[in-house]
């Protein structure tokens, strides 16, 4: 579905990412994580287009992008959750879902776009509960899924989700991460950055470890969590604990 | 059958984007993890790694390097993160320790996992594995691979071979797994035991360890009724799993996801094209205790990249025609022992078990002596004249394959087998420098 080739990317001249290549296949969940500056968010910015790698390819669905123009990898059935969320603060939750599925209003019927909007409510309930209300005044929680939520109402193949753990209460993760699992299983191609290690492998199929800015590690979720590299650098062992 | 579908049946685009992936990480993490690779790689950009073609601006790894490493060297993890060290035989001078964490050896037992469903191994076989289990990796590769496939596995290695065959007959033994010239020692037992192949379940062999020709193919099949598949590995790689023959066994399928596979020539170190011999150089994918870039392995193949009708879409190497470091010349030819093996296979009087003995005379010419393993079930061996003749007919055989003259010695029977699949010298070089 993405492959992404030796892609260097990064800000002002200096590179964050030093050639990196990935893959997503259709219908897997796919794992980035590393540390702080490791280049992560950049490398999903830099799939998406919102920062031009100064080399390297990102092909989608067959299709390679030459300018990673971000209106054709919408047009392509991608879909980003930033950092952030980026939400429209002062409009409603409804609002802001129903933007999300702005690139679809010319060549889609208002009622599969209406249909989606409660499929959206049927994974996130609290959603359909504060349909009203403002994005602004939601918690953060609440805010992620309404950001996901969002990119789903454009109905792409594949949602690209920055840190959707960041800042939320253990219970709130899980929710969120159920909800990804839940999107696989209805087909969707999820790769997603964070720094939640252990949450993430729990539910991805597969995960690439980035350190400097490049790859470091690629594997099976099982495999990263066997990796003792990975068990100390993301999980939290300490050496002695590792041989326990 | 194919055990893992998913990745033995990978789209050609698709695998090389996986193993580029593997490449630029194993890079990253070499040059990061130890020492030899970090000097290695200092004068080169691996950031500019952008092709599997690339790959050959990197510099050889050679068994030289290894041994100056010896023994942790190479390490890429902490000692404490491996779970398993293994050992090459060190036959040339000291071993190598091989490490395996606990990733290396899940991969590595589906590598195996791999080779015994090419072979249509299942979890209704007993598998019988006759490999020394010492610091090896064969047995105990293929003791955990046929346990991840639910086979019921036999380790019978130190024993007899009556013992053997006790167990493959009581037992029920229907996968035997060793070296070509075991089985050979087991198939010559089932006479002096009185077995016939009636009493036993044996229905599949794979052989590994050494190189053997499809002829030793052949009398292995016909003596013990089994169909036989080859395999290749080395130790320095992970042990066997690096590739296999399948049903169709015209070649042996790279598990390419683990393994770059380039062939070069060994003495101008340029790649030569498919079909064409050469020296098989690996890189080793997703090996974490022990990754090697570019490992120089001294065996000889080729290439085969047609489609095989077994579905699977690795590219395949030929059976191994030798090891440059087997390879011998004499007056300016070259020669391999696999030469001489595919002459004395199958002729009656002898075992397939030969010593090759190079001396230089007084002046300065080079001889050849084979030295072969008289049979110790020969009717004749009392009678001069039909040794001789037989003598004869070999020298001429053999003389017509390698375009070099040679002679023939016999040697007593039971003086050149091989147990439990341990390698034995078969050049004695005694030649002046």
């Amino acid at each position: 579905m993405l492959k992404v080739r030796n892609i260097v990317s990064g800000y002002s001249g200096r590179p964050v990412l030093k050639n990196l290549s990935l893959h997503v296949a259709k219908g897997e969940i796919v794992a980035i994580i590393g540390a702080n500056g490791a280049g992560k968010t950049t490398l999903l910015n830099s799939i998406a287009g919102l920062v031009k790698p100064d080399e390297g390819e990102v092909i989608l669905s067959g299709k390679t992008l030459a300018q990673n123009r971000c209106s054709r990898l919408a047009s392509l059935g991608c879909a980003l959750v930033p950092e952030g969320r980026a939400l429209f603060s002062s409009m409603s939750v409804k609002e802001n879902l129903i933007l999300g599925a702005y690139s679809n209003f010319a060549k889609e019927k208002k009622q599969s776009i209406l249909n989606r909007l409660d499929s959206v409510f049927s994974l996130f309930p609290r959603l359909r509960e504060r349909e009203t209300q403002t994005a602004g005044s939601l918690s953060g929680g609440e805010q992620q899924m309404l950001a996901i939520g969002r990119a789903l109402m454009s109905n792409p193949s594949l949602i690209m989700l920055d840190e959707p753990s960041m800042g939320l209460a253990p219970l709130v993760i899980k929710g969120i991460f159920e909800a990804l699992h839940k999107l696989k299983q209805e087909g969707k191609t999820i790769l997603v950055v964070e720094q939640n290690a252990r949450a993430i492998l729990k539910i991805a199929d597969r995960g690439y470890v980035l350190e400097n800015g490049s790859l470091l590690f690629s594997g099976t979720s099982s495999e990263l969590l066997q990796n003792n590299d990975v068990q100390r650098a993301y999980l939290g062992k300490e050496y002695s604990s590792i041989a326990d | 059958m194919i055990y893992d579908p998913v990745n033995e049946k990978m789209e050609r685009s698709d695998l090389e984007q996986l193993q580029l992936e593997r490449l630029q990480s194993v890079l990253q993490r070499v040059r990061r993890n130890v020492g030899f690779y970090k000097e290695m790689l200092s004068g080169v950009d691996i950031e500019s790694i952008h092709s599997l073609q690339d790959i050959q601006k990197l510099p050889f790894t050679t068994k030289k390097d290894l041994v100056q490493n010896y023994p942790y060297g190479m390490f890429a993890v902490p000692l404490h993160d491996t779970v398993r060290l293994h050992s090459t035989s060190g036959t040339t001078g000291k071993p190598l320790v091989v490490g395996y964490t606990h990733n290396d050896i899940h991969i590595w037992r589906q590598l195996i996992a791999r080779i015994y469903s090419a072979a249509g191994v299942t979890n209704h076989d007993f598998v019988q594995i006759s490999f020394h289990y010492g610091q090896s990796t064969a047995a105990m590769g293929f003791h955990y691979g046929a346990e991840k496939i639910g086979a019921s596995v036999i380790p019978s290695s130190g024993e007899s071979i009556a013992r053997q065959l006790m167990v493959m007959k009581d037992y029920r033994t229907s996968c035997l797994i060793g070296t070509p010239s075991y089985a050979l020692q087991i198939a010559n037992a089932l006479n002096t035991q009185s077995l016939s192949l009636a009493e036993l379940a044996l229905r599949v062999g794979i052989f590994g360890a050494e190189s053997w020709s499809e002829k030793t193919r052949e009398e292995i099949e016909s003596r013990l009724g089994i169909k036989a598949f080859d395999n290749y590995g080395i130790t320095e790689l992970v042990g066997p799993g690096v590739s296999f023959e399948c049903e169709e066994r015209n070649g042996l399928h790279i598990n390419e996801d683990h393994f770059l596979v380039e062939v070069i020539d060994p003495k101008t170190l340029s790649p030569v094209p498919p079909g064409e011999k050469g020296e098989l150089v690996f890189t080793s994918l997703t090996r974490e205790a022990y990754p090697l870039i570019r490992y120089r392995t001294g065996d000889i193949a080729s290439l085969i990249t047609e489609p095989c009708p077994c579905g699977r879409t690795g590219i395949k190497m030929s059976r191994l025609s030798g090891r440059t470091d087997d390879m011998i010349i004499v007056e300016g030819v070259n020669i391999f022992p696999s030469q001489i093996e595919q002459c004395i296979i199958g002729v009656s009087g002898i075992q397939p078990y030969f010593k090759i003995e190079l001396n230089t005379l007084e002046d300065e010419t080079e001889t050849v002596c084979v030295q072969i393993e008289a049979s110790a079930d020969y009717p004749f061996l009392d009678q001069l004249s039909k040794v001789e003749s037989l003598r004869k007919q070999l020298e001429n055989k053999i003389q017509e394959s390698l375009g070099i003259k040679i002679s023939v010695q016999f040697v007593e029977p039971k003086t050149m087998s091989v147990p439990d699949g341990k390698k034995y010298k078969r050049i004695i070089d005694n030649r002046k420098k």
